[in-house]
């Protein structure tokens, strides 16, 4: 059983089956429009909240993917390299970037959940 | 027949240009170059005939639009005329072929038309020393950021790190900042009626310290076509708290012999030669960025300047330079044709660029307030304007379908989508070198556009005269494709 | 003359439909303070005439030198420029176009750029290049900031081979500066063992400020490999048709000026900056880069559109209209007209003149050659040294001065002093230079000793 929740900067965070997957919100591939490139880090990389892990390009704009919660990679979605559409198509689903470890699973629950991500104001 | 086809793909193997010298060297000795670094590489320059290039490159002009073919009403790029008169003057053989390592001191009359250049920015401008040295725009707000950072170390203030800008700024100018070593603190002024006042100026001091602030990146009029009305309190404030400020001069068309940068209290101004002074824009460049600067920053500028040492001219580097912009002079070629422009002119014509660049657009506004949303329109502008077609969108109609549609009907777009802060924006200026006729006839498609956006849009869409479409972007930056690529076969041992 | 149509009553007109009297009442915003109560302090009204007769006599106080008495390069070369040239890139089309963001009326000057970024690669050896940027040491300082953000900020020092440019290098300075990059000259013999973790970029010019070919140049840009930094090649790209190229030697970043390709030597500006790279250091190309992508075209007005392909400004989110403070460049305008014009050049000079006038260039520079150093107390700077079309020479003290200043009287520039040799003069020769014209140089220089 999947469950997904939100970062105040429209990053996600998916859990499933005690893997975690991060990505850009389906809200936020909307705003940026046809993805032409992402970059990626390297697999051990760590990361503190808020710092940028990723970079998303597309025609109009280049966004940078924040850090939810303090994590370290553990490996990278390597389809986006050739078909970096895959964020447009299925943002929360196929289209996710990195598969994390949280350094405190534990705050996952501190994240918005999908309703309050909803409400949110965007 | 109209498949792009390139100059490379007409090529024949052994078909020979033009001639530069009839006596070909034999040279089959290479004797200084060493065996391990000759060419043993084919070389895939294409070999065409001279009339090939000259048809290849003529019959793709004729696919451009260039001020010489129509109306150019781009925001803050000041497409004017490009007098030919000045052209002439360039293409002088004494002004184009002079080594640059040719020493100033016998160059006497180069010297008198830098010097009278620089004067006369500093007059326009209301400076005390001016640079030509900044190769564009971009080049001399980095100059200007740079000459800012060092003044404040060479102070001990190394805290201001913090360059105010305000939310309709063009992108060069966070983007220079930041390249200086500046932070850049945004200010909303979209929502204060589009210009800088001293509550959101004080908001940003507050915000960071009055320690902090470095200073401000400022066009007046702004990127609205606006001027802005406070800046001698913003300025007072500014060099209150020991902060300095920075004039983009974009939109100097507006001001030229009405104000002065300079005595509105900016300490550092560029100048585009190529908006103001109508230096060609050429497709993209050259252009020319002089910068002029108060008293107190003189010493910082790039080197070199041009000295006059007991009546012999020479090249120095002022007492604190940040450096060199460029390897050589400048723009050489393009400061002589502003100072052609401005010889033509004289005074009283310089004026009346200012006048009929200001009463152009405000003709274009009165024209197309009934059918467009102006959201600051009710103003007087200056040079320019920005129109929303945020109201078409209900009718799945965007400022792209109206750009598209001037196009078709023989006309440049305006600029799109900037300023930011004005949604589906479209930035008018007509320039003082239009006519009546001419703003009319824009209006009047202008006008229809509106119609059909509410009445037709598909009729709006359809571009009846364009030959090419849907130029696919997204496709372009997923499938890079830049250059032409020889076959393999063509790239072999060759002599 | 002023080029504003209106007629008085136009103007009475236009001001009646705006809502107001008088043009003053258009100023409204500004406040009293700032109006000017004056002319601006600029010469009065000329006529296009007065104009041209102006400019001649401005012109007659300078000391002109013919372009075959100019012996001078250091990056900046005394080339012929083919009539054809000026007659395309003054048309209105070229000369007055804006940068081409409504790519359905710039389909011309799109491809013209495309074919010249093509060009840049076939001469540099590269897989990109970008629309053109200001000149030679701009170039430079973009490549120095390239290989910084490759390296992410983690390596921030910068070797430099001698002998670079000088001047191009104070302008890779200038902008190293907001980055904090140290530069550090190392010689060649030096260079392996001073290599390490914290170099970004290894510079070498080919051929060098002093006109020298580095033989060995491909093993020291492996060595800068073997240390994880980028080569960064600043390069001539008329030596392309007698040597190896820069990619061929394993550079990742060629950069340079490309005033020698169908541009005026304009007393240093506008010239024109190429900027290269392999194909993995794209997205930190900076400028402006035109693509080939798939449209709708058609022949005529109402016919059918059918899918073709075209051209785009593309990747356009590297650029500081999207990026803004995220930017790594801020370069907006660049050298159009420029690359134009070094493009109808390349296409009309061809394989085989571009070959022909290599050949030449080198030839008349080998004859120069032998003829000065075998004048009295003549040595080259650096002895067996090979070159193109360049080379720097010593003389005996004081006497290089004299030569130079001699030259001047005469109407002609033998070389140009290097700002690091000195006593010395760097002499440099294109496919302009006669057997006539060499001769009186050698003549004035042997009259000088």
């Amino acid at each position: 059983m999947a469950e997904t929740r939100y970062y105040k900067t429209h990053e996600y965070i998916r859990e499933e089956g005690g893997r975690y997957f991060l990505g850009i919100s389906e809200y936020a591939q909307k705003e940026l429009g046809d993805i032409t490139f992402v970059e990626l880090p390297s697999a051990g990389a760590e990361f503190d909240t808020d710092d940028v892990c990723c970079t998303v390009e597309s025609v109009k704009a280049v966004a940078e993917v924040n850090t939810p919660l303090a994590l370290r990679v553990k490996a990278v979605n390597e389809r986006l390299e050739d078909e970096p559409e895959l964020i447009n198509s299925d943002a929360e689903g196929e289209g996710w970037m990195i598969e994390v470890q949280l350094q405190d699973p534990g705050s996952f629950a501190t994240l918005m959940d999908e309703a309050a991500y909803d409400a949110f104001e965007k | 027949m109209g498949e792009p086809v390139l100059i490379f793909e007409k090529s024949i193997e052994s078909r020979r240009g033009v001639t530069v010298r009839a006596d070909a060297v034999d040279a089959t000795t290479q004797p200084r170059l060493p065996a391990a670094l000759q060419r043993t590489n084919g070389l895939a320059l294409p070999e065409v005939s001279e009339l090939d290039v000259v048809r290849h490159y003529t019959r793709l002009s004729q696919k451009n639009f260039g001020i010489d073919t129509g109306f150019y009403p781009l925001g803050s790029c000041t497409m004017k005329y490009n007098p030919r008169a000045t052209e002439a003057v360039a293409a002088l053989s004494g002004f184009a072929d002079v080594h640059p390592t040719q020493p100033p001191a016998s160059l006497p009359g180069f010297m008198q038309v830098l010097g009278s250049i620089k004067d006369w920015l500093a007059d326009m401008t209301g400076m005390d020393a001016i640079s030509l040295q900044p190769a564009a725009g971009a080049q001399g707000e980095f100059a200007g950021m740079l000459i800012f950072k060092k003044y404040f170390e060479d102070r001990g203030e190394n805290s201001r790190d913090v360059m105010i800008v305000p939310d309709s700024a063009h992108g060069t100018n966070p983007a220079s900042a930041v390249l200086a070593g500046f932070r850049v603190a945004e200010v909303d002024c979209a929502s204060h009626g589009g210009l800088m006042n001293l509550e959101l100026l004080e908001g940003v001091i507050d915000k960071h310290g009055a320690e902090r602030i470095a200073g401000i990146m400022l066009t007046n009029p702004s990127t609205l076509g606006l001027f802005e009305e406070h800046i001698l309190e913003v300025a007072e404030r500014l060099h209150q708290i020991g902060a300095l400020l920075y004039y983009d001069g974009a939109n100097l068309n507006a001001l030229l012999g009405i104000a002065r940068p300079g005595d509105m209290g900016f300490d550092l101004v560029h100048i585009n030669t190529h908006k103001t002074l109508s230096t060609p824009h050429g497709g993209g460049g050259p252009g020319s960025g002089p910068i002029g600067v108060k008293a107190h920053l003189a010493d910082y500028l790039p080197t070199p300047v041009l000295t006059n040492n007991g009546g012999r001219w020479e090249f120095a580097t002022p007492p604190k330079s940040i450096g060199r912009m460029m390897a050589n002079h400048g723009q050489f070629l393009v400061l002589v044709r502003a100072w052609a422009y401005i010889l033509l002119h004289g005074p009283r014509g310089l004026r009346e660029i200012a006048e009929y660049a200001i009463i152009n657009a405000n003709y274009l506004q009165a024209k197309l307030k009934g059918s467009y949303s102006i959201p600051y329109g009710d103003k007087h502008c200056m040079h320019e304007f920005v129109a929303s077609a945020a109201p078409f969108l209900a009718h799945d109609v965007h400022a792209k379908d109206i750009a598209k549609a001037l196009l078709n009907d023989g006309f440049h777009a305006p600029t799109m989508y900037f300023p930011l802060i004005v949604s589906e924006a479209l930035m008018i200026e007509p320039t003082e070198d239009e006519s009546q006729e001419t703003l009319d006839a824009f209006a009047a498609a202008m006008q229809r556009y509106a119609r059909l956006a509410t009445e037709n849009p598909a009729e709006l869409k359809e571009l009846r005269n364009l030959l090419v479409k849907h130029l696919d972007e997204t496709y372009a930056a997923r499938n890079i494709n830049v250059r032409w690529a020889p076959e393999k076969s063509q790239q072999g041992e060759g002599g | 003359m002023t080029f504003t149509p209106h007629t008085a009553a136009q103007r009475a007109d236009m001001l009646n439909t705006i809502g107001v009297k008088d043009f003053g009442e258009l100023l409204g915003a500004i406040p009293d303070a700032l109006l000017l109560d004056r002319e601006l302090d600029v010469p009065g009204l000329h006529g296009e005439s007065d104009l041209m007769l102006k400019s001649h006599e401005v012109l007659a106080q300078n000391r002109f030198i013919p372009v075959n008495r100019v012996f001078a390069g250091g990056g900046i070369y005394p080339h012929f420029v083919p009539a054809v040239v000026d007659a395309i890139a003054a048309r209105g089309e070229y000369l007055t176009a804006y940068t081409p963001y409504q790519p359905e009326v710039s389909q011309g000057y799109l491809q013209s750029i495309y074919e010249y970024q093509t060009y840049i690669c076939l001469l540099t050896g590269m897989d990109v290049s970008n629309a053109s940027g200001y000149d030679g040491g701009t170039t430079l300082a973009d490549a120095v900031v390239m290989a910084w953000h490759h390296a992410r900020g983690r390596r921030g020092r910068v070797m430099v081979v001698p002998s670079v440019n000088p001047k191009r290098l104070g302008v890779a300075q200038t902008y190293g500066l907001g980055l904090g990059i140290e530069f550090e000259e190392v010689a060649a013999d030096q260079l392996e063992a001073a290599l390490g973790g914290d170099v970004a970029a290894v510079v070498f010019q080919y051929p060098d400020y002093h006109g020298r070919l580095q033989e060995n140049i491909e093993e020291l840009i492996a060595a800068a490999h073997n240390s994880g930094a980028l080569a960064v090649v600043s390069y001539y790209p008329v030596a392309a048709g007698l040597l190896k190229n820069p990619g061929e030697l394993g550079a990742d970043i060629v950069c340079g000026e490309g005033q020698c390709l169908g541009n005026r030597m304009a007393f240093g500006g506008p010239v024109l900056g190429f900027l290269a790279c392999t194909d993995k250091l794209i997205r930190q190309l900076p400028g402006r880069l035109i693509g080939r992508t798939i449209c709708e075209r058609r022949d005529n007005p109402g016919d059918e559109f059918s899918q073709g392909e075209g051209f785009v400004m593309t990747l356009q989110a590297r650029e500081q209209h999207i990026r803004r403070d995220k930017a790594q460049s801020n370069i907006c305008t660049n050298q159009a007209l420029l690359a134009l014009r070094s493009c109808i050049y390349l296409g009309l000079v061809g394989r085989t003149g571009f070959i022909e006038n290599a050949k030449q260039c080198h030839a008349n520079a080998c004859a120069a050659f032998d003829a000065l150093v075998a004048l009295p107390g003549v040595e080259a700077l650096h002895p067996g040294a090979g070159f193109f079309n360049e080379f720097t020479l010593k003389f005996p003290p004081g006497k290089a001065d004299e030569i130079y200043d001699n030259a001047l009287e005469h109407h002609m520039l033998a070389g140009f002093k290097p700002d690091d040799a000195e006593g010395c003069l760097a002499f440099a020769f294109t496919e302009i230079h006669r057997q006539t014209d060499i001769e009186a140089l050698v003549e004035l220089v042997r009259e000088v000793l």
